[in-house]
């Protein structure tokens, strides 16, 4: 029960605080920055076509800081980053790492679609959002939703491997005789994001849906002839929306810590994980689907 | 047991975080701002038979409009003739399926309006602004009665904000109008209690989001 009390104190702290940020107060402040970052990306613009000095420096401030506050919105990967720095034992340079290329690809990914779909294939700007919104959100969605599946049968798997070798007396002098560790999992078999094949898919399941703000800028960057300095600015907007996500990683990475500090005295980590890692699971493959079901 | 309490004691860590970590649906960020307001053409005896609206794009939104139509603003800043008529067009167009910035109620019962008329466009200080007209479908005497027209869209995708201080057209009489803005303070707890719902219900409370945040413009005829 001692591993009960520091969890439990943990997650009323996190309910404490939750409560303590209002939601629709956070989204109101998110909106209105998102505006006035928005129409100083405008201003600058107009800058960048009349020559005015320090227009560019002042495109790419605005575009990353409206990437940050962009980020606080629905997208961007922040619950699958979340629930696997909380479920995992991925390292938080790790998942960092993962945060700020995910960011980036996006922002290429979006370079790639408008510039793209207006030099090679002639597509209108509306189809392009058609696109983003009605194909590549719903895509992301299930992708990220496919990852919690396999969050969730992973953690399943070890916890049911450690059970099995609770009940079976001879489990522990078995997994010595093989050179295992004896507590249950290997941190090899936990850390669920050790493969490249792992952080690629996480990567490409949050890439996949490019941001609608970064598309709106393209478009006005191509048809207003700025075509380099709008790209920049995208990448730059895709370093703002990092900023955010790997904030998430970083917190949850820490919660998880907190969580485990004093599990790990008492040796209760190896079922602690798995555990974690089957509810972090269903919720990232249950909220995707509820954003899913929300944006279609 | 205490496996059972440590498993519990994990999924509300886990919840807690992950929530926090997930924006609530209502949060689904307005993409697009608008400013604006609504005039109200009225005849004699306190007679309501049109609104005036004005929409006023934002500087961001303006750009993106421009170019997704193959336009851009001229050297001056104003709109090319070929420009204006085109995005009159587009915009006309597309607001016969918009479903609407004005919401007009009457003694608390919706009132149905015309399709937009005499749609007019402007590029004033990089900002495009777009006035049309929405008739009554049968024009409504509204002396003491009660006049209110939300202004908002429903998804949200749209944020519009009532900055223009509502007139009269013809003649107002006794009539008299006023901008009640959104107020997150005041308005929380009705927030908060249809947030409830909209996790429970799902969809079809979804569908008028937008009336949550809504600048309210509320006449008088006294």
């Amino acid at each position: 029960m001692r591993i009960a009390i520091p969890i439990l104190l943990l997650a009323a702290l996190l309910a404490f605080a939750y409560s303590l940020v209002d939601a629709s107060n956070l989204a109101q402040w998110a909106a209105e920055w998102q505006r006035s970052f928005q129409n100083q990306i405008a201003t600058a613009i107009q800058g960048l076509r009349s020559g005015a000095p320090g227009a560019m420096a002042a495109l790419l401030a605005a575009a990353g800081a409206y990437g940050f506050v962009h980020a606080i919105g629905p997208g961007h990967g922040k619950y699958l980053i979340g629930g696997v720095g909380l479920g995992s034992s991925v390292a938080r340079a790790r998942l960092v790492g993962i945060a700020v290329a995910s960011s980036l690809m996006q922002a290429l990914w979006a370079i790639c679609i408008v510039y793209g779909g207006f030099l090679l294939l002639e597509l209108s700007a509306p189809n392009m959002t058609i696109l983003a919104e009605r194909y590549l959100a719903p895509a992301s969605y299930i992708a990220i939703a496919a990852i919690g599946a396999v969050l969730v049968w992973r953690g399943a798997w070890a916890l049911a491997k450690q059970l099995g070798a609770r009940d079976d007396p001879h489990g522990k002098d078995r997994q010595n005789a093989c050179g295992c560790h004896g507590h249950g999992p290997s941190p090899d078999e936990l850390a669920a994001l050790r493969s490249s094949r792992d952080v690629v898919a996480m990567i490409a399941s949050i890439a996949v849906r490019p941001c609608t703000g970064a598309i709106f800028l393209l478009v006005i960057a191509w048809q207003l002839d700025i075509r380099a300095a709008g790209a920049l600015a995208v990448v730059v907007m895709g370093l703002g929306t990092a900023a955010l996500t790997s904030l998430v990683a970083v917190s949850s990475i820490a919660a998880r810590e907190m969580t485990f500090a004093s599990a790990g005295r008492v040796g209760a980590v190896s079922n602690a994980l798995p555990t974690l890692q089957v509810v972090a699971g269903v919720l990232i493959f249950w909220i995707s689907l509820a954003l899913h079901d929300v944006a279609a | 047991m205490r496996y059972l309490a440590r498993a519990c004691a994990l999924t509300a860590a886990t919840i807690a975080t992950l929530l926090a970590a997930v924006p609530r649906e209502v949060n689904a960020h307005p993409h697009v701002f608008v400013d604006g307001g609504v005039d109200f053409v009225l005849a004699e005896n306190s007679t309501l038979q049109a609104l005036e609206v004005t929409w006023i794009f934002d500087a961001f939104e303006t750009l993106y409009i421009l170019a997704a139509a193959g336009h851009a603003p001229t050297a001056s800043g104003d709109l090319d003739a070929a420009a204006s008529r085109d995005l009159t067009w587009q915009l006309g167009a597309w607001l016969g399926d918009f479903s609407g910035s004005a919401h007009l109620s009457v003694d608390g019962e919706q009132t149905a309006l015309d399709d937009p008329v005499n749609l007019n466009l402007d590029l004033t200080d990089g900002r495009l602004q777009l006035t049309f007209t929405r008739r009554l479908a049968s024009p409504q005497d509204i002396g003491a009665r009660k006049v209110e027209v939300a202004f908002y869209e429903a998804t949200y995708f749209y944020a519009f904000s009532a900055t223009k201080p509502p007139t009269f057209r013809g003649d107002g009489g006794p009539c008299s109008a006023r901008v009640n803005r959104f107020n997150p303070d005041t308005q929380l707890a009705a927030l908060q209690s249809t947030l409830f719902d909209l996790s429970r219900e799902e969809t079809p409370e979804m569908t008028d989001v937008g009336a949550l945040f809504a600048d309210r413009i509320v006449v008088k005829c006294e």
